[in-house]
């Protein structure tokens, strides 16, 4: 016993200094390939481009967006009947990105904008949706993005608050 | 605390009730205007409000393009903008002519009517949108029509959804209003309810209050009487006392010289007068024969009774009270007495003249009542738990139930339906109540069986621990109250024989 500890702990650190080297080393982003519908800017970990200030910015098509997964739910939402939306989860946005920070902004090609906490995200269930009934979304039917509360299975989303979130036409997300 | 609160009145209960019922209902009140204000907010401010707003932003913006797209401003450069603004207008106007509330609310009709004809307005300058930028700018007279008469409809669907906006405020306000009547109202009932409850706790309590006052007045002004009474009887008492004394005095004179006359002087006297002088000391000897009874029951009731156990020899005490009987009762009678001890010896903690004066009277009532040649049993025997149980057997004419149940009361044989009796008893009928008086200090008990024609039985239980070990103290009989009588009391039974 006392002759091997230190190969032991020589061991010990070498696992761990790989573990944290691949940890701290991301899957890098792809550049877009199609027409970039969505730009997330802030405190992230990774991009496939710089901002003016120097910061990452991500750039994401549509096939990006879906490589993020699809969590599809069928809602009702004050703004039509009973609809399936599919998309990313909010959530595994961020964790791409290894996106920091407690709120989200959302900024709309209408010029709209709606501060969001990260919450909505990750606890609520809010989707990037970028398909109606299997259809990608227009601009006419509130694509390229559409946020989506599971409205129906969580009857307390039913909320002027939650409406406001709900950003159609979504081009940014500004992560802080 | 139990009586006031105990006794609610129905009425009282009544208003709980009451009270409890407003209060439930007014939280249903606010719990509903709450809920209405917030079903409100959501039909209003975001679709009606906020959409028009955002309409009236979108054509805006979509117009400022436009104006850029068609005079070719070089700062520009995403030219075709305008028709993305174009298809965001599309957009919101479809939300505008979905939204709920335009569906549902009648009121709106006049707004929704506006928004369909901007959608059909806005959808037939679609081919004109679709042109390229030369042929677009050639459609310049159009697009300021459009224009123009889209701004004029946006103005007319912002004024009717506001004429609504605001008639819909007024209704929930008025109806607001009267919510808020309803629930002060509400308010004010259990006000008054929780008033009339405490004014009926106060006025129970004051109730109680002065029904507890009269109670202590009462038992204030009884325990008076008590004592007053209590003073009389202690008056009566002594009077008594007092008065056998004097009675005796010249009893015992009479006594006397009516002896010697009968006896000494007799010779010399007619035999008729001698019978006269007989009649007087009999008659005298009856007196104080219930001068002395009445002298040993009241000095009982006047000073109570002082029951002084000390270590007695039963059986001499006993042997002493047979002679004192056998020598009371007339010399012409021939009834004996049996006594019986067990186990015998027998030395008892016990006061002795209590008890020679209790076997006495009772000894000396069975004498009365036993035919000549009889035999009286006086029986003595220890029980367990340290008493002492006697009883006197006669074999006399018995008595019946009403008459055992009134043996033991002063003056009973008195009645006029006794003394008649064949007995022909004259005693004055103190013995046994004071029996029963001398028992009831020493916390004994007595029992009496009989039946007439065949003899009485009167068995005593007394409460009397043994004594080990030392020297019984000779009872003092010269002191025992029921020496009293002895030698006066000659010729007492003597018309039973």
């Amino acid at each position: 016993m006392p002759r091997y500890p230190m190969a032991i702990w020589s061991a010990a650190i070498w696992v761990l200094m790989v573990s944290a080297v691949s940890g701290q080393d991301p899957d890098p982003l792809p550049y877009p390939v199609g027409a970039v519908i969505l730009e997330v800017s802030g405190d992230i970990a990774v991009g496939n481009a710089k901002t003016s200030d120097g910061g990452w910015l991500a750039r994401f098509d549509l096939d990006m967006l879906d490589a993020l997964g699809d969590s599809s739910f069928r809602t009702a939402t004050p703004w039509d009947e009973a609809r399936t939306y599919s998309g990313p989860a909010g959530s595994a946005l961020l964790d791409r990105l290894g996106a920091g920070g407690d709120s989200i902004v959302a900024d709309a090609l209408n010029n709209y904008s709606a501060s969001m906490p990260r919450s909505d995200f990750t606890i609520r269930g809010a989707i990037l949706a970028t398909r109606i009934d299997g259809q990608p979304m227009t601009v006419r039917d509130k694509g390229p993005i559409f946020i989506v509360y599971p409205f129906d299975s969580r009857p307390e989303l039913n909320r002027t608050e939650y409406f406001k979130r709900s950003v159609w036409q979504l081009s940014r997300l500004h992560v802080e | 605390m139990r009586r006031v609160f105990g006794g609610f009145h129905w009425s009282t209960v009544l208003l709980l009730i009451l009270s409890a019922a407003a209060a439930f209902t007014a939280g249903g009140v606010v719990v509903h205007v709450s809920s209405m204000e917030s079903r409100l907010d959501v039909l209003y401010s975001k679709e009606a409000s906020y959409s028009t707003n955002r309409l009236t932003v979108e054509l805006a913006n979509f117009e400022r393009h436009t104006v850029l797209a068609l005079y070719e401003d070089p700062s520009y450069p995403p030219r075709a903008d305008y028709r993305l603004w174009y298809d965001i207008l599309w957009n919101r106007l479809d939300v505008l002519a979905n939204a709920p509330i335009y569906r549902t609310v009648p009121d709106f009709a006049d707004q929704a009517d506006q928004i369909d004809r901007m959608r059909t307005l806005h959808a037939s300058m679609e081919p004109v949108f679709g042109l390229s930028l030369s042929d677009f700018r050639g459609a310049r007279t159009d697009i300021q029509a459009y224009f123009a008469a889209f701004d004029e409809m946006a103005k007319q669907a912002a004024r009717a959804g506001d004429m609504v906006r605001r008639k819909m405020v007024q209704d929930f306000s008025a109806r607001l209003h009267m919510l808020y009547l309803l629930l002060m109202a509400l308010v004010a009932i259990m006000v008054m309810s929780f008033g009339v409850l405490l004014f009926q706790l106060m006025r129970q309590t004051a109730r109680s209050e002065a029904g507890r006052r009269r109670m202590e007045e009462l038992s204030l002004s009884l325990e008076n009487a008590l004592l007053n009474a209590r003073a009389l009887n202690e008056t009566k008492d002594n009077f008594l006392a007092h008065m056998s004394h004097e009675f005796r005095t010249p009893l015992n004179a009479i006594l006397g010289y009516s002896e010697f006359i009968a006896v000494d002087a007799g010779d010399r006297m007619a035999a008729r007068y001698r019978e006269y002088a007989g009649s007087i000391h009999q008659a005298g000897s009856r007196l104080l024969e219930f001068v002395n009874q009445l002298f040993d029951l009241s000095r009982l009731t006047a000073t109570g009774f002082q029951i002084q156990p000390v270590p007695t020899d039963v059986v001499a005490l006993l042997r002493d009270a047979r002679a004192l009987s056998l020598a009371a009762s007339p010399a012409d009678r021939s009834v004996r007495v049996h006594l019986t001890v067990t186990p015998d010896p027998l030395v008892l903690e016990i006061d002795p003249r209590a008890l020679t004066q209790l076997v006495v009277n009772l000894l000396t009532n069975a004498l009365k009542f036993s035919p000549d040649g009889s035999t009286v049993d006086l029986e003595a025997r220890t029980l367990k738990g340290d008493r002492l149980r006697l009883s006197v057997v006669d074999r006399g004419q018995g008595m019946t139930e009403a008459e055992i149940a009134n043996m033991f009361d002063p003056f009973w044989q008195s009645n006029g339906t006794i003394s008649t009796d064949a007995r022909g008893t004259t005693s004055g009928g103190l013995g046994l109540h004071i029996c029963r008086q001398l028992i009831e200090v020493q916390s004994g008990e007595y029992t009496v069986t009989s039946a007439p024609g065949q003899g009485t039985t009167v068995t005593v239980i007394l409460p009397a621990p043994p004594v080990d070990g030392s020297r019984p103290q000779t009872p003092d009989t010269a002191e025992a109250p029921g020496k009293i009588p002895v030698g006066n009391q000659a010729a007492t039974a003597a018309s039973r024989a």
